[in-house]
């Protein structure tokens, strides 16, 4: 066979990349369940039932901004409606611990609004004097993560209502029910699985979360891995905490899954799609709906990030940024071109190969993209740390000395990390633009004599040059972003620029990097840019 | 435009436009009780929205629309499309994908539980689905998708029944067959129905009359055969099939004088002045072609269809299109006389 070169390539990376998943399922049985069950004993039912608050809460606060603005933008004519489009996108772009850092001063005893309320109402400085909500529990870091995880939600459920077309709606307003009813038993059970699909990424990311919450002090399944692992060094204890966590998300794809049965949801009709012309008070909410959101979840922190870059550009950190700076860039550099090679080589074999099971290997590297990031550090580490073991243990037999921790002590274990969570962004990308070559060029090129490695190099490389590069941005951006995996894989004194504003917030201080976390921003906004036009399109 | 004591339906010079550009301009149409008219006309020209206003899906400029004495849109008066009482069918079904086929069809039925089941089941035995009432749309094919949203449309008891380009997805051999059982139906359940496309084939079949769009106006509304032989407009005359245009003039109030052809006899008088040049169109199948080694005419191209041939034949500077029976075979090249049977001439100014 001409193509088994490629396919055997295929499987065994596609297999390197699901190893850690299936070495974190090994791991959850493994025996050393001491911490385990300590934990467990004392205070993992408090951990569960923080974590089960903050993912509902999350979920809930994410239906309310999303869904409503979501309609309004899909199937109503408001004004401004077309920039709120876009607009209610941009959140996405904010890290939430940012979020988290930026309203807490903001509403602290000491922050502005409490001094403004308490001179307006001339109250006593003393806190028991009046009563003002707490930011820093689970609520609040619930509402902090929905303000910059709605857009997955608001992206999908937008484009499902776009897709439904009117006429289902005008047919059910022929059938006698009101606009409310049809929206209430044609359009919301029709995006039910987009709806599904949406809060499933933002529960998983909720899930994944270590900053936000660690920064409240809020417990939850991922300070429990995170603490496991770096505080006891119980890779055991912190893959069943892990598992517990995958054993969540998957059981409620499962029950979406066998709820839905036989039904076939994704019908795309045609016909216009501003239905309802919203004028008057209808108009006004509207507008102030979505602009609260945005002003919220983007222009207030941005422009509070912006004020202190401002104000304290001077202050010293230790002319680390530079440095922090380059580091990221590399990694996010090697990553980047690593996980678009491997995308190039799973698409190129699916389109050689006659066989169906050609496609499994582009299925399996993707398949960790849904991991939370937490559990997905900890799945990467098991495998590397087995066989660091096991090669330690071989070169002391020979008669050498060990050599350590030669890859999980090293950048290795991060790249690998993000090549592993990120091959799905650049599977996608790459897959797209190669789908968009006509199978016929294949057959001239095969005529004209040439090889697969000449066909890929001469007819597709040079046809998917643009969509290479995009794949290559957006896997770099994503890798500038990544916190929990840098937090718990970063070798020792070594920082990312996640880290380094991470560090600052934990220790009260992001004034000092405000400049760093301008830059997480600015490189967010890319990926943002993208999902706006591709859902144009 | 027809008047009948028994209209059901009457549009009253409604205007519409979308984005500022009007798309229907004063178009008037009467249905009558029991009767199924078919809007007939070029895509744009407006159709579907007239069934969109007729629905009140669509926000009216100015006209009226009145159902059974009843008035549905007016300046002082709008009755939302749930109150209307009128069942629409869409080109695409718009069956809904989240529910069977038996929970479509009683989607409207305002009673629930047995009694909307049984009318629903009944609706289903009607249209010959009975078998799939638990089967989802996304597991049937196109014609029986077309039956349930028959089915659907009919379990409200509508007063008038809108069918926007039913048939267009429904495969060629079954089209005819449904078209006829669904006409059938509507005789039964005394159903009025307008009725949208632009193939003059289904107009024939299912509609009792027809009324052809241009511009967002309604420029003739008629039995078929009126449609067809004494046409309006140019563009509907084309519509109703292909034919010749020859400039003519006007000879007698029963002849018209084509150059090519010489005299062409009318069966009913034409009421055009005398002497007037014209524009005369005549179809294929009213032109009468004979081999003949000293004819004018010479056949350039011969299309054979199956139930007829079509010939191309060119005479003097003219290229005539000749339909004759299909068993009727010529070579090209072969020599021709020409001439045109008498039959009720279709004339036009010449601007």
């Amino acid at each position: 066979m001409k193509n088994s070169k490629w396919l055997i390539a295929a499987w065994a990376t596609s297999i390197i990349l699901i190893l850690p998943a299936l070495f974190l399922v090994l791991q959850s049985t493994g025996s050393d369940t001491d911490l385990f069950q300590h934990l467990w004993a004392t205070v993992l039912g408090d951990y569960i039932v923080n974590t089960i608050q903050l993912v509902v809460l999350v979920l809930l606060f994410s239906a309310i901004f999303a869904l409503p603005t979501a309609w309004l933008v899909a199937m109503c004519d408001f004004p401004g409606r077309q920039y709120f489009q876009w607009l209610l996108m941009l959140p996405l772009a904010m890290p939430a611990y940012v979020v988290a850092y930026v309203y807490t001063d903001l509403l602290d005893f000491s922050g502005p609004v409490q001094r403004m309320l308490r001179m307006l109402f001339q109250a006593d400085t003393a806190v028991s004097q009046y009563w003002f909500f707490e930011i820093r529990n689970v609520p609040g870091a619930a509402l902090m993560l929905a303000l910059v995880l709605y857009p997955y939600l608001y992206l999908i459920a937008r484009t499902a209502f776009l897709e439904q077309g009117a006429h289902l709606l005008q047919v059910s307003r022929t059938l006698g029910q009101t606009p409310w009813q049809s929206v209430k038993r044609v359009a919301m059970p029709l995006c039910r699985p987009a709806i599904v699909i949406g809060l499933m990424f933002i529960g998983a990311e909720a899930l994944g979360d270590f900053a936000t919450v660690h920064y409240f002090a809020v417990n939850t399944l991922t300070t429990a891995v995170y603490d496991s692992w770096l505080g006891h060094g119980s890779l055991s204890a912190a893959a069943k905490i892990s598992i517990l966590m995958l054993i969540g998300v998957m059981g409620i794809l499962a029950i979406e899954r066998w709820q839905r049965g036989r039904q076939r949801f994704y019908h795309k009709y045609t016909g216009q799609n501003a239905l309802f012309k919203l004028t008057g008070w209808q108009s006004k909410v509207a507008i102030s709906y979505c602009f609260i959101l945005v002003f919220t979840g983007f222009i207030l922190p941005v422009t509070i990030l912006l004020s202190y870059a401002i104000d304290y550009a001077s202050l010293d950190t230790d002319g680390q940024l530079g440095k922090v700076l380059l580091q990221t860039m590399w990694l996010a550099i090697v990553a980047a071109v690593i996980t678009t090679i491997l995308a190039i080589l799973f698409n190129f074999t699916t389109r050689i190969s006659s066989s169906a099971s050609a496609t499994f290997p582009t299925k399996l590297s993707g398949m960790s993209y849904m991991m939370p990031s937490t559990v997905l550090a900890i799945a990467v580490l098991i495998p590397i740390a087995l066989f660091e073991t096991k090669f330690n243990d071989f070169w002391v037999a020979m008669g050498y000395q060990a050599p350590g921790l030669f890859l999980s002590g090293t950048t290795f274990a991060l790249i690998f990390a993000f090549v592993v969570r990120f091959q799905a962004v650049a599977n996608g990308t790459v897959e797209a633009s190669f789908l968009a070559v006509s199978p016929s060029l294949d057959m001239a090129a095969k005529s004209l004599g040439k090889t697969n490695s000449q066909m890929l190099r001469f007819i597709h490389l040079p046809l998917i040059q643009k969509s290479l590069f995009t794949s290559l941005l957006l896997v770099f951006i994503e890798c500038m972003k990544e916190l929990p995996a840098a937090l718990l894989l970063r070798p020792f004194n070594f920082e990312t620029l996640a880290t380094f504003v991470y560090q600052y917030v934990s220790d009260e201080q992001l004034e000092k990097a405000a400049f760093a976390a301008i830059l997480i921003v600015i490189a967010g906004l890319y990926p943002v840019m993208r999902l706006t036009q591709t859902s144009e399109k | 435009m027809k008047s009948q004591d028994t209209t059901a339906l009457r549009v009253d010079g409604i205007s519409v436009s979308y984005n500022n550009k009007r798309v229907l301009e004063q178009l008037c149409l009467e249905v009558g009780e029991n009767e199924i008219v078919c809007l007939l006309g070029q895509s744009g020209s407006g159709k579907t929205t007239v069934l969109k206003a007729i629905a009140g899906l669509i926000p009216l400029e100015s006209g009226d629309i009145s159902l059974n004495g009843l008035t549905l849109s007016s300046n002082e008066q709008y009755i939302k499309p749930e109150q209307r009482d009128m069942g629409i069918i869409f080109q695409d079904f718009a069956l809904f994908p989240h529910l069977t086929v038996l929970d479509n069809v009683c989607f409207g039925i305002k009673a629930k539980g047995q009694f909307a089941q049984k009318k629903g089941s009944d609706l289903l035995a009607m249209v010959k689905m009975a078998d799939f009432s638990g089967a989802y749309p996304s597991e049937l094919s196109g014609g029986q998708q077309q039956r349930v949203a028959i089915a659907r449309a009919l379990a409200t008891d509508p007063k008038i029944l809108l069918l926007d380009e039913p048939f267009s997805n429904v495969d060629h051999h079954l089209r005819e067959r449904l078209m006829l059982d669904i006409k059938t139906l509507l005789k039964q359940h005394n159903t009025p129905a307008v009725f949208v496309t632009h193939s003059k084939e289904e107009a024939f079949t299912f509609a009792d009359t027809l009324a052809f769009m241009e511009a967002g106006r309604i420029v003739q509304q008629g039995m078929a055969e009126l449609l067809y032989f004494q046409p309006a407009t140019p563009s509907l005359a084309e519509s109703m099939g292909d034919g010749n245009w020859l400039e003519v003039l006007v000879t007698s109030e029963m002849t018209t004088n084509s150059e090519c052809l010489g005299t062409i006899s009318s069966t009913l008088p034409h009421n055009q002045v005398l002497s007037k040049v014209m524009r005369q169109f005549v179809r294929p199948s009213q032109i009468l072609m004979e081999p003949n080694v000293e004819g004018r005419g010479e056949i350039v191209e011969g299309i054979f269809n199956g139930e007829a041939c079509l010939y191309f034949v060119r005479l003097a500077d003219q290229l005539l299109r000749v339909s004759t029976a299909s068993y009727r075979h010529w070579p090209v090249g072969t020599r021709v006389n020409v001439t045109v049977l008498s039959h009720q001439a279709i004339l036009f100014d010449k601007e």
